[in-house]
């Protein structure tokens, strides 16, 4: 279980303005939740704290219970933009974070192969990152994300840079993938619809600084087809969610 | 290949209006016709390869290895130690746009007629260049990407093979590009100014001999060694470094 308690951050350089301020959360293991939240409000920001890229002021960020500043390997990050590596193979792309933790040669290729098969990829693990189409590459990204062993994924907008037909058929295959792998899933996008399509909970965040966060479920079973979307109750909920966007955009 | 075609076709015409020209002037001993040339290069083969071109060779070859591992090296230290980039970059800026070449006779009354200072010349007049440029690679790098290996737990040298020299790679063979003319430039010169071996050497002995088309044969040799040069770099850059203009 990954739990936010009493969290303030402020950014070192920029505004001195806190971006989150006694802002507490539980994301339950095996859950696919999504962060909807207008721009610059600071999804990613919590992105970065649970990264360890950024440190907290006050509060503190527990996995299980323990500290996250005494803890390695807890999350995997995938951010908007895959960031493959054009000088390496997709094979070896998808190995980068073993590499990185010195994970046994063979063992890396082992999993590197498994991971691209999950993704439906393996017959290009020889080809370079420009081979492939920008759907295919976000593929590859989530492949990579999958090797670095962790059990919380971070996806940061993921397809946003996606055409509409690559997107909705990437969020039908990371549902398919969340249902196989069983690993608990933040999601942030700009998308209700794609929030509500893929996750159980979507939680809006809003204000400056943040200070608490309204969850919403979505009382859909798996695995979800688009016409299920077509439902009056999902129907208002996605006005509902639009509606709280903008407000808290044009408060902005 | 039809911009190729042109560019031969104008080279050809060049040269044919030079042989006609020069054949008309009648002075070949100082301004030999391109046929002039090649028999030169043909008779004087022997001691033209196998003694100067040698030497020559010699000193590119060493000199550009030393230049090519000191640049780098001072890239990397620069990059390393923003205090270090802060005294060194600024300084390199400058000397790169002095002309090596003009205090070339100084390394002579240093080193005497020896290789090592038409080696000083080689290294002085190229690393400059080659340390900017691959400095300049060393600081393209993605910062995101550089944030998503720290999230896997990356650490400094990590960073640095993975995604900094990578980066700095292409801009490196750039340098690669640019430089080797000026060593090729950089021996013949030297060699003029203190030698007593080397296609510049032999060069200006044939000057003084009134022997046009040997001076001239022994350019060719020169430029030929640049443009080899050259391509061999193009094609390494090519074949390994595909990812230029992905960065
Ligand atoms: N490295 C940084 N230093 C200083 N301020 C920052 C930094 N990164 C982000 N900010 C500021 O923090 C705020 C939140 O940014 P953040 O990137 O978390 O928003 P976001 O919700 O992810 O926005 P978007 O939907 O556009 O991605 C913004 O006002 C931004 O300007
Ligand atoms: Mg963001």
């Amino acid at each position: 279980m990954l739990e936010f308690k009493n969290v303030k951050f402020i950014y070192k350089s920029g505004v001195k303005e806190p971006i989150l301020e006694n802002l507490s959360f539980k994301v339950e293991d095996g859950e696919f939740i999504s962060i909807v939240g207008s721009s610059g409000s600071g999804k990613t920001t919590i992105f970065r704290i649970l990264n360890g890229l950024e440190d907290i002021q006050e509060g503190s960020v527990e996995i299980d219970g323990q500290d996250i500043r005494g803890l390695k390997n807890y999350s995997s990050y995938m951010p908007q933009k895959d960031l493959l590596l054009p000088w390496k193979t997709i094979e070896k792309n998808v190995m980068l974070p073993m590499s990185i933790q010195k994970v046994d040669k063979d063992l890396q290729k082992e999993r590197a192969i498994e991971m691209l098969k999950q993704v439906g990829l393996e017959e290009y693990a020889n080809k370079y990152p420009k081979d492939l189409s920008g759907g295919m590459r976000q593929r590859v990204a989530f492949a990579r994300t999958l090797c670095a062993g962790a059990n919380l994924l971070l996806l940061d907008e993921p397809f946003s840079a996606l055409d509409y037909i690559t997107r909705i058929s990437l969020q039908e295959w990371l549902m398919k993938q969340w249902l196989d792998v069983k690993k608990t899933i933040v999601f942030i996008t700009h998308d209700v619809e794609e929030a509500i399509f893929l996750s159980e909970k979507i939680y809006v965040v809003s204000g400056r600084p943040i200070t608490d966060i309204e969850i919403k479920e979505v009382d859909l079973p798996y695995p979800r087809t688009r016409e299920m979307l077509l439902d009056p109750r999902i129907q208002r909920l996605k006005e509902d969610l639009i509606d709280k966007l903008r407000t808290t955009e044009e408060e902005e | 290949m039809k911009k190729n075609l042109s560019a031969i076709v104008t080279g050809a015409g060049l040269l044919i209006l030079w042989q006609i020209g020069a054949g008309l002037a009648g002075i070949s001993h100082i301004l030999p016709r391109p046929t002039d040339v090649l028999v030169c290069l043909w008779n004087k083969r022997e001691v033209l390869f196998k003694v100067h071109m040698v030497e020559t060779l010699k000193a590119i070859v060493i000199g550009y290895l030393i230049a090519i591992v000191i640049g780098v090296l001072l890239a990397v230290i620069m990059d390393l130690s923003e205090k270090l980039e802060a005294m060194m970059y600024p300084v390199f800026v400058i000397i790169e746009t002095i002309p090596i070449m003009c205090i070339a006779p100084l390394f002579v009354l240093w080193f005497g007629y020896t290789l090592s200072a038409r080696i000083l010349a080689i290294v002085l007049s190229t690393f400059f260049s080659i340390t900017v440029n691959t400095f300049d690679g060393l600081k393209k790098i993605n910062k995101e990407s550089c944030e998503l290996m720290k999230t896997y737990g990356a650490k400094t040298m990590q960073l640095f093979w993975h995604i900094k020299l990578p980066t700095a790679l292409p801009y490196f063979m750039t340098s690669l590009k640019i430089t080797f003319p000026w060593a090729v430039i950089g021996a013949a010169i030297a060699e003029w100014l203190g030698a007593n071996r080397g296609l510049g050497y032999y060069s200006k002995l044939m000057v003084s001999k009134l022997d046009g088309g040997t001076v001239f044969a022994a350019v060719l040799i020169l430029s030929v060694i640049a443009i080899a040069g050259i391509a061999v770099i193009k094609f390494i850059d090519r074949k390994f470094v595909f990812w230029r203009s992905d960065i």
